[in-house]
């Protein structure tokens, strides 16, 4: 009952202001909702609109997070000038890029395949049918392997086929999914409420990973390209099965339609962030301590 | 530390100021004049002070008591509702 609220601004020329010290969002001078500063802890913001420097500064003093997405895909978000992250660690992410690189982008791959299969598991037990799980498994111990980031990547994309005809005979006909469609490409229902799942866990990731002070732009396992957020990309591998794949597979099997809805989609995929954190304070450990990293393993 | 605030206040006007500046706080709303709230020690001070300034502008033989409880997290998890929680908003996410 006391967890803060996470607030979406979606509505176009939506206004966020400050008013009597509480921050409110008005549109054509009606009053959307008004919250004071102390229950808010995301204020996410979809659509073209204003938001004063005073909820900046609101926003500052009590710790909100202001993101700023655009066509599902978080593209901004607001960090205190107080921020300058650990230099200690960021060398350290530096050290750790050059000599243990593979290390963790094994770890990394071998979560996200054991996550799969978790969730191709439950479905296969679940109905008593046979989705490939046992593909993964295997993939799963042979990734431990391997001793290239390539060969890591190679068999990440061998699970990816597996996993997403197993996927596909999980959703409901009606939704046309014929399979895990790239940004941009996907046109299909489905498709296009996973993109929103896996923007919203972006954010997530992203703010944990920027808040135990780590660089979010040298990655293990996706490579270095200007402007890309490498590391939040590796670190989002392991929770897309259990955090956005899982939910949605749910929704589409319950209530098809509700795929459609993006305010069902956005409002299902808000997070128990707490395990985001936790994994990003460990890979934070890892770097730091020289220590193993362990992955997030769903049960 | 979590604070339970009850208050009985006849005047309507100072009443309504009363859950405005709780609201205001980010307290919650449980009953109609119940608010219930996360407060660390300087908020509570902010808090406490605010309240005392409202009730300074109350009338001599008018009712205006307040009561600020501190209660932890454990007990307030073995409350006992009867008859449903006052809500002015559902959920935490507000679209």
């Amino acid at each position: 009952m006391l967890d803060k609220k996470i607030v979406f601004v979606k509505d176009w020329g939506a206004y966020v202001r400050v008013s009597k010290g509480m921050i409110t969002c008005v549109v054509k001078d009606e009053v959307k909702w008004s919250l004071s500063p102390a229950e808010i802890s995301s204020i996410i913001i979809l659509a073209n609109s204003s938001i004063s420097s005073e909820v900046i500064n609101l926003a500052n003093q009590y710790g909100i997070e202001i993101v700023f997405f655009k066509g599902n895909e978080p593209i901004a978000k607001i960090i205190p000038a107080s921020y300058a992250g650990s230099f200690k660690l960021w060398l350290r992410q530096i050290r750790a890029w050059k000599s243990r690189r593979v290390n963790f982008a094994r770890e990394f791959i071998y979560g996200k395949l054991h996550n799969q299969w978790v969730t191709l598991r439950y479905y296969e037990k679940k109905y008593n049918i046979n989705l490939n799980s046992d593909k993964l498994l295997q993939l799963e111990r042979e990734v431990l392997v391997e001793n290239t980031v390539e060969g890591v990547m190679q068999k990440e994309a061998e699970g990816a086929k597996w996993y997403w005809s197993g996927v596909r005979q999980l959703i409901p006909k009606e939704l046309g999914f014929k399979g895990r469609k790239k940004r941009g490409e996907a046109k299909d229902p489905f498709n296009v409420a996973l993109n929103i799942g896996y923007g919203m866990l972006r954010k997530s990731v992203w703010g944990a990973v920027i808040s135990v002070g780590l660089n979010p732009y040298l990655g293990f396992l996706h490579k270095y390209r200007a402007g890309r957020p490498s590391l939040v990309l590796d670190l989002m591998e392991e929770f897309r099965s259990p955090f956005v794949d899982r939910k949605l597979i749910g929704i589409a099997r319950q209530k098809p339609e509700d795929v459609k809805d993006i305010k069902v989609i956005y409002t299902n995929m808000v997070f128990e962030e707490e395990e985001i954190y936790t994994q990003a304070r460990r890979l934070a450990n890892a770097i730091l301590h020289d220590e193993e990293y362990k992955p997030y393993m769903a049960k | 530390m979590l604070y339970v605030v009850f208050y009985d206040i006849t005047d309507n006007e100072l009443r309504n100021k009363v859950a405005d500046f709780l609201k205001k706080k980010g307290m919650r709303r449980v009953q109609l004049s119940v608010f219930v709230g996360e407060l660390n020690s300087s908020r509570l001070k902010d808090v406490e002070a605010g309240l005392r300034l409202i009730y300074r502008k109350s009338k001599p033989g008018d009712r205006f008591m307040i009561l600020i409880l501190p209660v932890t997290d454990t007990l307030f998890k073995q409350r006992i509702v009867i008859g449903g929680e006052y809500r002015e908003e559902e959920g935490n996410v507000i679209w």
